[in-house]
């Protein structure tokens, strides 16, 4: 009753078994499953949506007056525009519904000594917690004042924005 | 059949069926196709919002396509003033890419801003601050499923226009002191100085294309208001009826480096550019200006673009008084020079707008 | 060996086109999800606005003017500003050069290189 014939179909079968496990093990694990979290794709959105609004914040609404909005909020450090100007900007929609992006914005500077450092312009009274997924923003200002004291003369200093949306 | 072959193709048949199963998982991936729309919502948001456009091949000049009449010279659409502004778009362009009779949904758009051989369907939609209702081309967004989307913010530059009114006449002298029956008035619009000069209080020369005036392309509004005011009401009391006329309007221009004047003359799709007593129907001269002797000359995008760039345009209008008395004339003082003062014309302002591609 | 029937070899075959054809779908499924991947991640990597917007503040500060006379003290502090930050806050070395405009040649030229140590952007800005 017994030979070696006997299990001839059942070695293959286990054998073609084992061919398709090994494929399938492989496969799955070479093909990664990118969900939209992995492609970043809302972080590049925000990106977008922030540069454009420091940008155009940064833009004079006209030719007779020379000066940004943004200029005159970082030399003045007025938060309280800054905010609801940018806060305007970011979450305005083509339709009526708003988007719901907070952040946080600071002035980066050299200081009398050479070093650089910041200070906080503005934020939307939203305290951003570390589990936030944020991303930076930033744009150049040529101001007429000198951080962190007030002292003449031009200078150039950087406005960077966090934002996230909750 | 033995048992033998029973138990070997069950094992088979048991693998590939547990096989067969992990396969819809390796989908999951593709279920959303949202990652390809999205890539084509940023790829049509960044053409609309950071390029000026293109035109085809058989165009001469530097022309830009929103003032083509012929849809099929519009190689690619883009609505920013110029390469060096991106985010600021040109309300001319905007006009032109909504208006639904020139260009039709949705091949004229796939060819021209989407791009790629699959038929993307999608909606572009503008509103700008202030407005209820958007600007919109495309389908409706579909809200049971997935698409690509992608929100820029823009600001859009709306045109030039200039009020000459009692306060620009007297300033500069533009009453006559004799009593004639031809009233001379001109208007300098210096496309040269337009295009190179500097640009108000603005010092940076990169970004200053966003707030030019651009005669060749951009629409121009000159209003002509309190003609009453520049009679001699002691001669002539406000009561004595008396009839004005615009009797024609000649325009003339110069070019590079050559100042003689070379007249030309509307073409034919532009030759009704005045409106009366502010009224919505365009003439050409001569037109009789009624009772309330206000004056309105509509210069659409285009007008001026056979114009040269680099030269200046002179607009002649000659009125025709019965009784002859004073009225506008600056034959005697210098043309009304259409430029960067504040005081002369309104300039163009950028105003906010909201920009939403969806693609699926 | 020699004794052995090869009746069977057939669900061998059939486990062969089976891992084959599991092969091709994964190859088809790697092409596909790269497209949308790739863009998204190439927008956050290319440092477009970074060089964008120091290329605005660059050519902004060679026309600072004080009495409409060029502002030699302030363009050189706000040159200096400029360099620093964008080495600290953007890790990208910026070098700025320009000439006047002279009576020979009428235009005011801006040499701008940007170097983030993976991209490399150089540009002779010329006023029109």
């Amino acid at each position: 009753m017994v030979n070696t014939d006997g299990q001839l179909y059942t070695i293959e079968g286990i054998a073609a078994g084992l061919i398709m496990l090994m494929t399938a093990y492989i496969v799955v694990n070479s093909t990664s499953v990118y969900t939209l979290g992995d492609t970043h794709i809302s972080d590049m959105q925000l990106e977008v949506l922030g540069n454009d609004a420091l940008n155009l914040m940064n833009t004079a609404p006209n030719s007779t007056t020379g000066k940004s909005p943004l200029q005159t909020i970082v030399e003045t450090d007025d938060a309280e525009t800054f905010r609801s100007m940018f806060l305007t900007m970011v979450n305005n929609r083509a339709g009526s519904d708003r988007d719901h992006i907070q952040f946080v914005a600071n002035v980066t500077y050299v200081d009398t000594g050479g070093s650089v450092s910041s200070t906080v312009l503005s934020d939307s009274l939203r305290p951003f917690v570390s589990g936030e997924h944020a991303v930076r923003v930033s744009d150049w200002v040529i101001v007429e004042k000198r951080f962190p004291d007030d002292s003449s003369g031009k200078h150039a200093v950087l406005v960077e924005v966090l934002l996230w949306r909750d | 059949m033995s048992i033998d072959f029973l138990v070997g193709f069950t094992i088979f048949m048991i693998t590939f069926i547990w096989v067969a199963t992990l396969i819809p998982g390796l989908f999951i991936g593709l279920q959303s196709h949202t990652i390809d729309y999205d890539a084509v919502a940023y790829r049509t948001g960044v053409i609309l919002v950071e390029d000026p456009g293109a035109v085809g091949p058989l165009v001469t000049g530097n022309q830009p396509w929103e003032i083509q009449n012929d849809t099929r010279d519009v190689a690619r659409f883009g609505l920013a003033v110029s390469k060096e502004t991106p985010r600021i778009l040109d309300e001319n362009k905007v006009k032109r890419f909504f208006c639904s009779t020139a260009f039709s949904y949705p091949e004229d758009y796939q060819k021209r801003v989407i791009f790629g051989d699959y038929p993307y369907r999608f909606n572009i939609s503008l509103r700008a601050v202030g407005e209820d209702t958007p600007r919109s081309v495309g389908d409706v967004v579909p809200d049971n499923y997935l698409f690509g989307y992608i929100r820029r913010d823009v600001k859009i530059k709306s045109s030039s226009n200039t009020a000459i009114g009692d306060p620009t006449i007297t300033k500069y002298g533009y009453k006559n002191t004799e009593n004639v029956t031809l009233n001379e008035f001109r208007i300098v619009i210096n496309s040269s100085y337009l295009v190179t000069g500097e640009v108000g209080e603005i010092d940076n020369p990169n970004g200053d294309a966003a707030y030019r005036i651009n005669p060749n392309g951009d629409r121009i509004i000159i209003n002509i208001t309190d003609l009453d005011k520049t009679r001699n009401t002691v001669i002539h009391p406000p009561s004595e009826p008396y009839t004005v006329n615009l009797k024609e309007v000649k325009f003339y221009q110069t070019h590079t480096g050559d100042s003689n004047l070379y007249a030309f003359s509307p073409v034919a799709a532009f030759e009704n550019y005045i409106y009366v007593n502010w009224g919505t129907t365009a003439q050409k001269p001569p037109v009789d200006l009624g009772t309330d002797r206000n004056l309105s000359m509509i210069f659409e995008p285009g007008f001026f673009s056979s114009t040269d760039k680099y030269g200046a345009i002179y607009i002649n209008l000659t009125f025709e008084l019965d009784p002859k008395q004073q009225f506008l004339n600056n034959t005697h003082t210098r043309p009304f020079d259409y430029n960067y003062h504040p005081t002369n014309v309104t300039q163009p302002a950028l105003t906010d707008a909201i920009m939403e591609v969806a693609v699926w | 060996m020699a004794g052995l029937k090869d009746d069977a070899q057939w669900i061998v075959l059939m486990g062969f086109v089976v891992s084959f054809s599991l092969f091709f779908i994964a190859i088809v499924l790697n092409q596909s999800t790269v497209i949308g991947q790739t863009t998204a991640e190439a927008v956050l990597e290319f440092p477009k606005n970074d060089i964008r917007g120091v290329r605005d503040v660059i050519i902004q500060s060679e026309f600072l003017k004080v009495n409409n006379i060029r502002d030699v003290n302030n363009i050189s502090n706000v040159q200096n500003d400029i360099r620093t930050l964008s080495l600290s806050r953007q890790n990208s070395v910026v070098n700025i050069s320009s000439t006047q405009p002279t009576i020979s040649n009428p235009y005011t030229t801006v040499d701008i290189h940007y170097n983030n140590g993976v991209m490399i952007y150089n540009e002779i800005w010329r006023s029109k």
